[in-house]
């Protein structure tokens, strides 16, 4: 309850640019320009067997496919750049390169390697969601001061004991912020290469709804990703509050 | 005695901040070590726990050279430097899983009761007040072990109040404990109080100490008795270090 009335501001406003938009929707009276929230949920519900059944769970397996890689990759160029200052100086400029590369552009070249499959899709979602996961880390990892480090230095603590007792907890925060940074990331990156070459998926879908000048089923997948978004990033905030218990206390 | 410094030099860059350096600290007791700050107080520490070398000299602990003898000294920082993601439990266990020793949880469980913070294992650091910080922080240090202390201002960060208990607290817990204590601080009173003898640190680059006995002080009004040796302390810090 304490939780709604906090909240009660933000759903005022959501209330308010919705019924908002209805009203702009039922005023220019053209679904296939402007659908009406009302229109779009009747939609959802009309198209509820392709989208929940097909659609959605492609989508979300190409975003939690392309989440897993991201994070392993991200954790491992990140303690790399961490160990090694070589490391640091060879790649770091180089990952920040990949975020000017117009992945639109470029997207349509992976479906051209990778094929309509799964994997093209996944590539996109990597490329988009990699980068603040690494960023975020790596800053996480440095963000331990060098007296700790020296101090757990004339404990007796290894490389390896420091990183893993010092360094990693400490950069736990910044972690979880990149997470939940790189999900809807990495939803937009799924869906963005799914309309660019796919089969199935909330993305094709939509496009699918766009070439038949349905307004209110472009919308439909749309509202569904966006929830699925929230869903993803409630889940992590979840562990989040779980595993950084101390943090409630400062 | 238990550590000695023969001839030491050391400096960063070309910054000479010992030069030629000796003195020794014999077994027991705390050792206050005074000197105008930036003079290499905390340098000193840093060459006893092999964070920095002596460009020449030697260092000898029970009579042997420092390198290669490992955990000879536990060293307690200026600030807590506790780890917010720990418990203060888990911070004191943090020595003794680094040593892999099993049964850590229990010692340091005897460990937190003996600082007096018995009922607060379970807490977190940003949950206790600086005193308490400072006192997991002394049980960590104890539970690292090893025969020498090293305490660098420890009691610097805290407001004037709790830092009057904790030095009572301190010279308290040094008499049940069997240790060699170098306590470092820019606070004559302190040295004073704490100390069994102050070495006191001469000119810049340091070139020497200027050793006094304040054994005789035990508790807090005998500074204001031994007013004769504290004014000429107090003198030879402002002089560096000429008496």
């Amino acid at each position: 309850m304490k939780k709604f009335r906090k909240h009660l501001p933000a759903y005022i406003t959501a209330a308010a640019l919705l019924i908002l938009w209805q009203v702009i929707a039922m005023l220019i009276n053209a679904a296939y320009i402007l659908p009406s929230p009302v229109q779009i949920a009747v939609r959802i519900w009309e198209l509820r067997e392709p989208l929940f059944t097909v659609h959605t769970p492609y989508t979300m397996l190409v975003t939690l496919l392309g989440l897993l890689i991201s994070v392993v990759l991200g954790i491992a160029l990140a303690a790399l750049m961490d160990r090694f200052e070589t490391a640091e100086r060879a790649l770091y400029p180089v990952i920040v390169t990949t975020q000017t590369i117009p992945i639109t552009a470029i997207a349509p070249l992976f479906v051209l390697w990778l094929g309509y499959g799964i994997w093209s899709k996944v590539l996109v979602s990597v490329i988009i969601t990699f980068f603040p996961i690494t960023v975020s880390l790596h800053d996480g990892l440095r963000s331990s001061k060098r007296e700790s480090e020296e101090l757990l230095q004339t404990m007796g603590a290894s490389r390896t004991a420091i990183f893993f007792k010092l360094k990693l907890p400490g950069a736990l925060p910044s972690f979880f912020s990149a997470i939940k940074m790189a999900v809807p990331l990495s939803i937009i990156g799924a869906a963005m290469g799914e309309w660019l070459g796919s089969q199935s998926g909330l993305g094709y879908f939509s496009k699918r709804m766009m070439t038949q000048l349905d307004g209110a089923g472009v919308f439909a997948p749309v509202v569904i990703l966006a929830v699925c978004a929230m869903l993803v990033v409630a889940v992590i905030s979840f562990f989040e509050r779980k595993l950084l218990k101390w943090r409630k206390e400062m | 005695m238990i550590l000695e410094f023969e001839n030491v030099t050391f400096g960063y860059g070309d910054r000479l901040i010992l030069e030629n350096i000796s003195f020794s600290i014999p077994k027991g007791g705390i050792t206050a070590i005074i000197g105008p700050s930036g003079c290499g107080k905390s340098t000193l520490f840093r060459l006893i726990n092999g964070l920095e070398k002596a460009q020449s000299g030697r260092i000898l602990y029970q009579g042997r050279p420092i390198e290669g003898q490992k955990g000879i000294a536990a060293f307690m920082p200026q600030r807590d430097l506790l780890m917010p993601w720990r418990t203060a439990l888990k911070n004191v266990t943090l020595a003794f899983e680094l040593k892999k020793r099993r049964d850590g949880k229990q010692a340091a469980y005897e460990l937190l009761e003996r600082v007096g913070l018995k009922g607060y294992e379970n807490v977190y650091p940003s949950e206790l007040s600086g005193g308490m910080r400072q006192r997991v922080s002394f049980a960590r240090t104890l539970a690292v072990g090893g025969e020498l202390m090293l305490l660098d201002e420890p009691f610097s960060a805290l407001d004037s109040l709790t830092r009057a208990n904790m030095q009572d607290w301190l010279v308290s817990q040094m008499k049940q404990l069997d240790k060699t204590v170098l306590l470092v601080t820019h606070d004559i009173d302190e040295a004073m109080l704490l100390g069994d003898r102050v070495l006191l640190m001469k000119g810049s680059p340091v070139g020497g100490m200027l050793s006094a006995d304040v054994s005789q002080i035990a508790v807090r009004e005998d500074i204001y008795k031994a007013a004769k040796l504290r004014t000429e302390l107090l003198d030879a810090l402002e002089n560096g270090g000429e008496r």
